[in-house]
């Protein structure tokens, strides 16, 4: 029940927050503008002069992309590094929108004048929390290492399961197992760490690698619950991933070429900003669910 | 002796009667009995070889293969070029391969065995024991004949490369000793390479092949007997004629489907044999309907297929390394039981392999030497076999929408290659195994295409075909190719085989500038009337007749030469085709109308598929934004779609 209250708790919070969901969806829409700006520029500058550029319009046609990816294999590369670099920028970024989102998100009902001033607020927030949660995601390598402990122990299970490769199904099931098995720990770290931002912002400690112990004890005493809460939004991400995808191959065909590229780009815009939305009711119902452990 | 000869004429019987007939005796003459030893993973063997000197010479050497010593130890020459000793084979001992001569003698005659001496004819390496020579005590004359007799021992190695063993999987090839080609009065003999295949005369074989009872069997030629030995084993005898080489395989696991195939128009009949490894079962239907189609493409196109059986064997997961790899009547091929339909891997495979047994098998060309003629014109022939039965633009992946055909695979591997290397050079002599395969599959396999959408299809066709029919059975070299293609389309072909075959430039025409200028009134001091007009006059008549010097260059910034067609287009719609024959670094072409230019593009019908960059071939005056703008607007949604994900 408490898991069922807390997920639609967070539903609701997360709605009632247009703003938060404009900054975080305007957070990834300028790292998109970026990557978009070099890509565009490389495209000009690359196939912008040919005839065949009028085949970027149609399906993806690969032997126009292999013939750009070998002729102009630096730039190419020159590509991946700003989408490296602004991978990483965009993490910082994240980790500085985590303390606003949280700051706006724990506001007792009466503090009225910081709801009014709710872009102060935030940032006062995102800023005071940044360091906090920048050493947190420092802690965290600790799960990543983890992580791939526990995938280097799959192998030798691997090679016992499918008989040293030989048996093609038993690999072939095995992989998505694997896969399997590595979403779950993400998710499971995910999770791990959205309790541990909780309780930092919560009790405003400055103990982050306590509270980051402490949370992850927190985790597995309510395992069945958290975990519980936890897939519930990741379901109803994946259902909006459906409708957008389903919504998106059903588009009408448009007799402006504007409006071909036009609108798909405003349903995209709208399905990051949904991202947002479900980023904040993560957050929402997971402090919901927190504190309901602790009121006890 | 009696009872050879009558199995030899009730085979014979079996063929489809004028493709085979008609040949000359052959050269060599193979009568081999081999037992399995599954314990050992080796096979025992006894050969009688008649030999025939087919030169003008005298002949007192004779020279075998011993290819099995490639996987003696890792000083041999294929470990020393393939730069390393594979992890298959260092573990154990056991897990290396290698073939004894245990006796050679002339049939009712002396005993050679004491002459045998390793020969290196390609490299200096003293450790290379792939070529060995016998000293006869009498020269064999012109036309003479020599029978030999030959005990010997064929230890397999693991599966590394084309042979050996796999657990209860044996692939038995290139396992006996094989007498060399004596070519224009020379041995040509050349060792294992890691790079290169093989050349041999073609012949008869018959060969008993004894295994333990419940092993499924393959082999080349056609299965003409079949005894229990009492001993739990049992001894298989197959029988070909017209062939220069002889395999088998053969796996207690094996699923074995036969199944008759038929062709009114070529008349072919022959019996397709699937060997299947279990847990593949489900992809039968694969195997099958590709290797139809690849019999029926290739009888279409080239030749009616004449032998009556053809087998098909499919490796287990770990005797991979025996697979897409071709025999006479039998080759290999691969799959994964989990592989998606729109995968083509197999199909490709299969239709490539079968596809050697024309091109190696049939028109037996040295593969040490000239491996275009077998790689490239088989390349050639799959790509086109692939776009017939699995689509244009698809023939290689189509799944959910994303299509990629077999000819961009080709076309990547050359315009990304070094260029280090021409199509035409000794196998083992390439820089490495990338470069020959990107030469002698890839390139030669577009030379052909481009040559193809050069003289036209119909032509071309011709010119296969007669190739196929003048060669079969015989061993044709890149001059008797050049010299029939240019008998058939009745040109002068050199210029065209001189740079692409024998070269390793490139060839890339671009449009260089594209300009289009409104032109000006004359002015300055000029003779006559011109420039006398009054000011107001003066722009009338520019509105009137408006006039552009539209300008065209289109360069040649590779070094290899061939003409081009040129397309010019303009804004009024008028479209203009040039031709040009390319020699030059560069061509001028202008034109004054009263519009614009639009774009102008070199080769506008995609005939020169050696062409490096199609990028460059044309250019727009204006460039259209809006595919760029969608195109980065795609890729910047799955980016923003990637970053959402990573930051839940
Ligand atoms: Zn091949």
């Amino acid at each position: 029940m408490k898991v069922l209250k807390s997920y639609g708790s967070g539903i609701k919070e997360a709605t009632l927050q247009p703003k938060m969901i404009f900054i975080l969806w305007l957070r990834n829409f300028i790292f998109g503008l970026a990557l978009f700006y070099v890509f565009f520029r490389f495209l000009t500058w690359s196939i912008g002069n040919s005839v065949l550029a009028d085949s970027l319009l149609e399906r993806f046609d690969f032997s126009v992309f292999f013939e750009i990816l070998v002729h102009h294999d630096e730039a190419m590369n020159l590509l991946l590094m700003v989408g490296f670099v602004l991978i990483l920028l965009y993490f910082l970024v994240s980790v500085f929108l985590y303390g606003g989102i949280l700051s706006i998100l724990t506001l007792p009902p009466e503090a009225k004048e910081e709801r009014r001033r709710l872009a102060q607020t935030f940032f006062q927030g995102a800023g005071k929390f940044f360091g906090r949660f920048f050493r947190l995601s420092i802690y965290a390598l600790l799960l990543w290492v983890a992580f791939f402990l526990i995938n280097l122990l799959l192998n030798p299970l691997g090679k016992l399961l499918t008989g040293n490769g030989s048996n093609e199904w038993m690999g072939f099931y095995f992989f998505w197992i694997r896969v399997a098995i590595g979403l779950f720990l993400v998710f499971l770290i995910r999770m791990i760490l959205d309790y541990s931002r909780i309780e930092i912002v919560i009790l405003d400690s400055q103990a982050v690698f306590l509270s980051f112990l402490k949370t992850i004890k927190l985790v597995f005493q309510q395992f069945g619950k958290t975990l519980a809460l936890y897939y519930l939004l990741v379901l109803t991400g994946i259902i909006v991933i459906i409708v957008f995808w389903v919504a998106n191959s059903n588009l009408p065909s448009f007799s402006s070429t504007w409006m071909t590229v036009f609108i798909p780009f405003l349903v995209a815009q709208l399905f990051i900003a949904f991202q947002g939305w479900l980023k904040i009711a993560f957050q929402s119902a997971q402090l919901v669910f927190y504190l309901s452990l602790s009121a006890i | 002796m009696s009872k050879i000869l009558l199995l030899v004429m009730v085979s014979l019987l079996t063929f489809s009667p004028s493709s085979l007939a008609g040949l000359s005796e052959p050269i060599v003459n193979y009568h081999i009995k081999a037992k399995l030893i599954p314990e050992e993973k080796s096979v025992l063997g006894e050969e009688e070889l008649t030999w025939i000197n087919d030169s003008n010479k005298y002949i007192s050497e004779l020279q075998f293969h011993l290819y099995l010593n490639a996987f003696k130890n890792s000083r041999s020459t294929f470990m020393k070029e393939r730069g390393g000793v594979p992890r298959r084979l260092k573990s154990n001992r056991k897990n290396w391969g290698y073939i004894e001569i245990d006796k050679i003698q002339v049939k009712d005659g002396p005993d050679l065995t004491s002459t045998i001496e390793y020969i290196q004819p390609d490299d200096d390496n003293k450790d290379d024991q792939t070529v060995a020579r016998v000293t006869l005590p009498k020269p064999v004359p012109p036309r003479g004949k020599i029978t030999l007799h030959i005990d010997f021992y064929s230890k397999l190695s693991r599966v590394v490369f084309r042979s050996g063993y796999h657990k209860d999987f044996y692939f038995v090839a290139q396992w006996f000793p094989k007498i060399g080609v004596l070519w224009k009065g020379e041995w040509n003999c050349h060792q294992y390479h890691s790079n290169s295949e093989f050349f041999a005369n073609f012949g008869v074989y018959r060969v008993e092949i004894t295994v333990p009872e419940g092993f499924v069997l393959g082999a080349t030629g056609k299965r003409i007997d079949a005894t229990r030995n009492g001993d739990d084993t049992i001894t298989y005898t197959h029988f070909q004629e017209n062939v220069h080489d002889f395999a088998w395989t053969a796996s207690p696991d094996f699923l074995e489907f036969r199944q008759e195939y038929s062709l009114e128009n070529p008349p072919v009949n022959t019996e397709m044999i699937l060997l299947i490894h279990p847990s593949h079962r489900n992809q039968r239907w694969r195997y099958l309907s590709s290797l139809k189609n690849a019999i029926e493409f290739y009888s279409q196109n080239y030749g009616p297929y004449p032998y009556p059986t053809i087998t098909l064997v499919d490796p287990p997961l770990g005797g991979l390394g025996a697979g897409g790899m071709e025999y006479p009547t039998l080759f290999t091929s691969f799959a994964f039981s989990w592989m998606p339909k729109g995968v083509y891997m197999t199909e490709m495979v299969t239709i490539h392999e079968f596809g050697h047994g024309y091109w190696y098998g049939i028109v037996g060309s040295n593969e040490f030497e000239e491996a275009w003629l077998d790689e490239g014109i088989n390349s050639y022939s799959e790509i086109k076999a692939m776009k017939k039965y699995y689509g244009e633009d698809s023939s290689m992946f189509n799944i959910h929408g994303v299509k990629i055909s077999d000819q961009v695979f080709h076309r990547v591997r050359i315009i990304a290659s070094s260029r280090l290397d021409p199509i035409l050079k000794n196998s083992w002599e390439y820089y490495n195994g990338a470069t020959y395969g990107i030469n002698v599959y890839s390139k030669a396999a577009f030379m052909l295409l481009t040559l193809e959408n050069y003289l036209g299809e119909d032509v071309m066709s011709d010119i296969m075909k007669t190739f196929y029919e003048r060669w079969k059975f015989k061993h044709p070299t890149s001059q008797d190719f050049i010299a029939l293609a240019e008998e058939v389309s009745g040109q002068d072909l050199s210029w065209f085989f001189d740079q692409f075959l024998k070269s390793p430039d490139k060839l890339d025409y671009a449009i260089g500038r594209l300009r289009s200028r409104e032109v000006e009134r004359p002015e300055g001091i000029l003779e006559g009337e011109q420039g006398l007009f009054e000011e107001t006059e003066r722009e009338e008549a520019q509105e009137q007749d408006k006039m552009y010097r539209n300008e065209v260059v289109v360069v040649r910034k590779g070094e290899l030469i061939f003409p081009q067609d040129i397309l010019v287009t303009f804004e009024g719609g008028e479209e203009i085709r040039e031709q040009w024959d390319g020699k030059e670094r560069w061509k001028r072409f202008v034109y004054l109308k009263p519009y614009r230019l639009r774009s102008a593009q070199v080769d506008p019908d995609n005939k020169v598929l050696l062409d490096d960059n199609f990028l460059n071939n044309s250019r727009v005056l204006k460039p259209k934004k809006i595919p760029l703008l969608k195109c980065a607007l795609d890729l910047m949604f799955k980016f923003q779609a990637f970053l959402a994900f990573v930051s839940f």
